[in-house]
Formats: structure tokens, sequence, C-alpha cells
């Protein structure tokens, strides 16, 4: 009798740490969201400024502009779902990184103060970003682990918590970077 | 290749003559110091002696004692000087070469909050030395490091007390190129080298420094273990190429560098066992092996400024 009690108590408690530690991971996960959402919305307060500064300098990129606006006012609308974020943020990536290639062309645009400043916040934001992605692939390279691994995977099937999975950066978002770092070199 | 062949001239024209005149000192130095050793030999052995036959330590213990006081009094303040003049001569000229924006003081060190500032280590210093301060602007990033050795006491049983080394090498801070608010510390991966998996496990529980970070760099991860108080800001000042940069450097030198951000500074440790930037008392020190070691250590740290790039000012600080 006095057994069983104990045997009871010992998969209780297994239970419970199992159980905690299952949705302490599917709360980072969400929190991680969060902050990549946090600083998204950074980048998006800094475009308003930014297509006000560049606009009259750069008559040929006129119509990305205004598709960077249109994809701001996208991105901010409140009924859009996770993944369409992500798709929106994406496109908003490579057009600013576009902008940011065709300054090359407008010297006078180059030397001012004003988008020099504005630049340096861009640069910051993109780091910020691309900072939170990795810290939301961790949490969630960490909940998989749990999903998939014995023992927690039976829990997480009784609780039918699924794999998610990691953000991935776009092949053109990487080729950027390849490219700065050459110009820096 | 060029650098070794500017040194050699740097040595053959400016170094050489001064060299040589510093050795006539160091020759003089080593004499007494010879003399004196060979000396001491009759008061210790005499004290030996009366101790043996009265059955008393005391008079070995005050032969020693006034050998040690003679050497203090009347030998070391040469020695002193000497080693005073090599270095206002010698390593500030090699510093100067190296890069002629940087200062160098040789009885200057980093203080010692700077270095509790660093969060590296935990231990509380009982005893804290060092020199051969150097501190600079390159372009906009204000530099400045020291030799340090801090150290702790212990007491045994019979009240004797004795130091151990927490920290002895050379202590690095600079200017970081991005603006932070919380504190990271990249820390020599012990636990999870030893122990593996479980090693993480022990890692997560200390919470001295903030959350452990899981970074997405393999060949780092196994190298370093990351402490921040929070997870995107640390991911933030460790960027892909930095940690790359990081590993570059810890492979390149193969020291166990540590370091951490604090208060928008970056601190370095790296460990030495040698005592550096020191003359030597015996053997010829007119030689250009000795001029490049110095200018080798010296150099490390330079390397350190470019390696890691923080001069790369593209983001709000400038």
């Amino acid at each position: 009798m006095n057994n069983i009690l104990w045997i009871g108590l010992g998969l209780a408690v297994i239970f419970t740490v199992m159980y905690n530690s299952l949705i302490n991971k599917k709360n980072q996960v969400e929190n991680a969201f969060g902050g990549m959402d946090a600083q998204l919305k950074k980048r998006y307060d800094l475009i308003p400024n930014l297509v006000k500064s560049v606009k009259g300098y750069m008559e040929h990129e006129a119509k990305t502009l205004t598709e960077i606006t249109t994809l701001r006012t996208k991105a901010l609308s409140s009924n859009i779902s996770d993944d369409d974020k992500v798709a929106l943020d994406n496109a908003l990536t490579s057009k600013l990184g576009g902008i940011m290639v065709a300054v090359e062309n407008y010297p006078d645009l180059k030397a001012s103060e004003n988008f020099n400043q504005l630049q340096r916040s861009l640069n910051e934001v993109e780091e910020q970003i691309s900072a939170s992605r990795r810290a939301y692939n961790a949490t969630i390279t960490s909940y998989n682990n749990s999903v998939e691994m014995f023992p927690t995977n039976l829990l997480a099937g009784m609780l039918n918590m699924q794999r998610k999975n990691v953000f991935e950066i776009p092949e053109t978002q990487r080729e950027n970077v390849d490219v700065g770092d050459l110009l820096n070199n | 290749m060029t650098e070794k062949t500017n040194l050699e001239s740097l040595y053959n024209s400016n170094l050489k003559p001064k060299l040589s005149k510093l050795d006539k000192e160091r020759i003089e130095v080593a004499e007494k110091v010879k003399k004196f050793i060979a000396v001491s030999i009759i008061p210790i052995a005499i004290s030996f002696y009366l101790t043996l036959t009265i059955g008393n330590e005391l008079p070995l213990l005050a032969g020693i004692g006034l050998c040690v006081w003679f050497y203090f009094a009347k030998i070391n303040p040469f020695w002193q000087a000497y080693r005073a003049k090599f270095k206002e001569q010698v390593i500030k000229e090699i510093i100067t070469f190296i890069d002629n924006r940087f200062s160098y003081s040789p009885t200057k060190k980093m203080s010692l909050s700077e270095f509790k500032k660093s969060g590296i280590f935990l231990m509380g210093v009982d005893r804290y030395r060092g020199d051969d301060y150097i501190e600079g602007k390159i372009d906009s990033t204000h530099v400045e490091f020291s030799e340090v050795h801090a150290e702790y006491r212990t007491r045994d049983s019979k009240g004797r007390t004795s130091y151990h080394t927490i920290f002895k090498g050379l202590l690095f801070s600079a200017d970081f190129n991005k603006h932070f608010n919380v504190k990271t510390y990249v820390l020599t991966d012990v636990a999870e080298k030893m122990f593996g998996f479980l090693g993480t496990k022990l890692q997560k529980m200390n919470k001295w420094r903030g959350e452990l970070v899981k970074l997405e760099d393999v060949e780092f991860e196994k190298e370093f273990a990351i402490y921040s108080g929070d997870q995107i800001e640390s991911r933030y000042i460790l960027s892909p190429s930095l940690m790359e940069r990081i590993l570059s450097f810890r492979q390149k030198t193969k020291k166990r560098i540590q370091m951490s951000f604090v208060d928008s500074r970056l601190y370095v440790t790296v460990p030495y066992r040698k005592n550096l930037f020191e003359p030597k008392l015996f053997g010829d020190i007119v030689d250009f092996k000795n001029i490049e070691e110095y200018h080798n250590d010296l150099n490390l740290v330079l390397d350190l400024i470019k390696t890691l790039k923080l001069n790369t000012r593209i983001w709000t600080k400038k």
C-alpha cells in the first residue's frame, strides 16, 4: 500500500515537472515572438521619417517608396496572422535594402546629416531585428526538442503540442549581408 | 613581414644604442645581486649553525630577516631604477612604434573598480596589483589596458596566510560600438566541455549573471558560455560576425579569453603566466628576439581591436 502511494506521488512529481517545463517553453516562444514584434514596430516607426527625408531626392525610386509605405500600413493593421506578418516583414526588408543601395547614386542625400542619422537608426534596428529572430529561433529549438524528445514527447502528444518552424532568413537577405561585408572591407 | 622589417630598422636605429647603454647598467645590477647572494651565504650559514647548536630557530630567522632587509634596502633600488629606465626607454618606444596614439604609464594599472565592474570574476579580491598601463583613442574607440594580478587570501589552521591567483594577465577595456542596457558575459565554457548536456543544465541553474544564452554558432558555443540579462540584446551585441571574430581571435592566440559587455564598454581578460613587458636581469638584452617578443605581446591587444572591428560605427553610437 505504502509503495503504491510513493510511486503515485513520484509519478505526480515527474508529471508536474514535465508539464511545467513544456508550458514554460511554449510561453517562451510566444514571448520571443513578442520581442521580435517589438523590434519590427521600431522599424515601422522609422519608415515615415525615412520616406519623408529621401522623397525629395529619389525621383526614380518613388514607386519603391510608395510600396514601402503600403507594406507598413498593411503590417500595422491589426487583423493579420503571424505568418502574414513575417512575409510582410521580409518584403519590407528587401525593399528597404534596395533603397539603401540606391542611396549610393545620390551624393547630396548621402551627405545629409539627417539622413545619416536615419541610416544609423535603421542599421541598428535591422541588427536588433536579426537578434530578436535569432532569439526566437533559439526558443523554438528548445521547444521543439521538448516536443520531440523522450519522455516529454509523450506528454506533448497528450496536450496536442506540435513542432513549430524556425524562422528562416530568406536567401536574398543573406546575399545582402554579404554585399555589405564586401563594401566594408 | 613589412611590420617585422620596420621593427628591425627601429631596433637598429633607435633601440640598439639604448639597449647597449642599458645593458651596462643591467650588468652592474646583476653583479650586485650575484655578490649579495655570495655574501649572504655567510650570515645564513652562521645563523643556521647557531640554530642547530641552541636548538632554537630564532637565529636562523634573524639571519634570513637580515638578508632580506639588506636586499630591499641596498640592492632592490638599483634593480627598480634599471627597470624603470628600461620601460621608459624601450617599452615606450615599441608602443609608440605600434601606434603613436597610445600613451604609456609603466607604474599605473587598471583600477580595482574597473576589474570588479567587468564582472568576469566574482570572487572577492584581497590583493590587487598591476602595472604597464596603456591608453589611447583609436579613431572613435577609447581603449585602455594594463597588466593586473588579482588574488584572494586564505588562512590555514596555523594562522598562516597565503595568496592565490584569481586572475593574472591583461585586463583590456574599450568603448563598444553599439548601445546596450544590460550586462552580457562571454566566459570560458568549463561545465559544458566536462559534463556535456548535464553541464548545460548546471549552467542554467547559475543565475548570478542572468540567464544562460544559447547561441546558434556551434563552435562558439563549444568555447564559451554566455550569460545575459536579456536574450535579444545579447544577440544584438554578439552578432554572427562578431562571434566569428571572437572565435578566430581565441583560436589564433590560443588564449582563454573571457569578456563582458558592461556600461557600454567591452572588457576582455587575456590570461598570462609570465610577467609582461619586464626586462631581464641575467642574459644579454641587446637582442632583436626580445624586442620582437615585447612587440608581439603588445600587438596582440591591438589585433583585438582590429579583429573585433570596434571602429565600425554604422549604428547610432558614434
